[in-house]
């Protein structure tokens, strides 16, 4: 697959979710990158890439999850991104779900401020990933949850 | 300057009000506020609920220091612009946040270099004392670490974690 452009589409939160999600851009930089977010921040650091902007979603409200879902669910119908990647938290947790029914695969890279428990969207989320990250050494668990490093 | 700022989220009005009464102890002081839309109204601070991009990256520029809740946007930002910051976790049982996760960031990061850590605005003052001693350092860049980018990569081109 070396050399193979690929369709990458990158999922968070506005705010510190997104703030890490661009953080980790670089390692897409030889692919197509598509990136989701909920608000309309700067987009400093997300050069090249095509933006998104979808509803807010949480636990808390269940029309604009909707909403989320039924976004994510058109964008990912229509653009048939080959990875999706979410550093949380319920729109992540959406776009991996949907992802991974339209058959990509799937990355979970969850929030360094996850520090004594993974994310409640992250353990959503993590049976349907591929690669489930922590940025935590201590909430590595072999073979499920790797730790490879983090943004902070 | 104090650049003061709560997250894009929630309002955070303990902070705030903490805040405000400092403010009001140092009349010399400036403080801008970013205040997420509060009940309080502070009273001895310039306050604004939400900041354009270009407005914050002025407001940043100018600062001295900042004083934040445990969020790690603005922790980040704080070290990307090397300010140093006061950070105040926000509480689940105070119903602040839906988790105590700040508690949590806050507790890891005590010790940093520029980082101060308040859990207990008893001892808010200070805090403060210690933050404002501390001087503004060069701009770094915010980065990944190495082995997490390199990770990605290769689980994206190739498809395995090295592990």
């Amino acid at each position: 697959m070396k050399n193979h452009r690929l369709r990458v589409m990158c999922v968070s939160s506005a705010g510190g979710h997104l703030v890490q999600l661009k953080l980790v851009l670089p390692a897409f930089a030889e692919h197509d990158l598509i990136l989701v977010s909920t608000g309309e921040e700067d987009i400093e650091g997300a050069a090249g890439a095509t933006l998104y902007q979808i509803p807010e979603a949480s636990r808390w409200s269940r029309i604009q999850t909707m909403l989320c879902a039924w976004k994510l669910l058109w964008l990912i119908w229509r653009l048939r991104p080959s990875v999706i990647v979410s550093t949380g938290a319920a729109p992540g947790f959406l776009a991996v779900r949907i992802g991974r029914f339209f058959g990509a695969r799937t990355v979970w890279l969850d929030s360094v401020a996850n520090v004594e428990v993974i994310s409640l969207a992250g353990r959503l989320a993590q049976p349907h990933c591929d690669l489930f990250l922590t940025q935590w050494p201590a909430l590595a668990v072999e073979d499920e949850i790797h730790c490879a490093g983090g943004v902070l | 300057m104090i650049f003061v700022t709560v997250g894009t989220q929630l309002p955070f009005d303990r902070l705030v009000r903490a805040m405000d009464r400092w403010a009001a102890d140092h009349p010399g002081q400036e403080v801008i506020v970013q205040s997420a839309e509060g009940d309080y109204q502070p009273q001895h601070m310039h306050c604004e609920p939400y900041m354009s991009p270009d407005r914050y990256a002025e407001v940043l520029a100018r600062c001295a220091h900042m004083v934040a809740h445990a969020g790690i946007g603005s922790i980040l930002t704080a070290r990307r612009s090397g300010i140093p910051i006061l950070i105040v976790p926000r509480l689940e049982e105070l119903m602040e946040v839906r988790s105590d996760h700040q508690v949590a960031t806050a507790n890891a990061l005590r010790g940093r270099p520029g980082i101060v850590v308040c859990d207990d605005l008893a001892s808010f003052d200070e805090c403060m004392d210690q933050l404002l001693a501390m001087k503004r350092g060069p701009a770094t860049m915010n980065a990944a670490d190495p082995s997490l980018v390199t990770a990605l990569q290769r689980f994206v081109d190739l498809g395995e974690f090295p592990d």
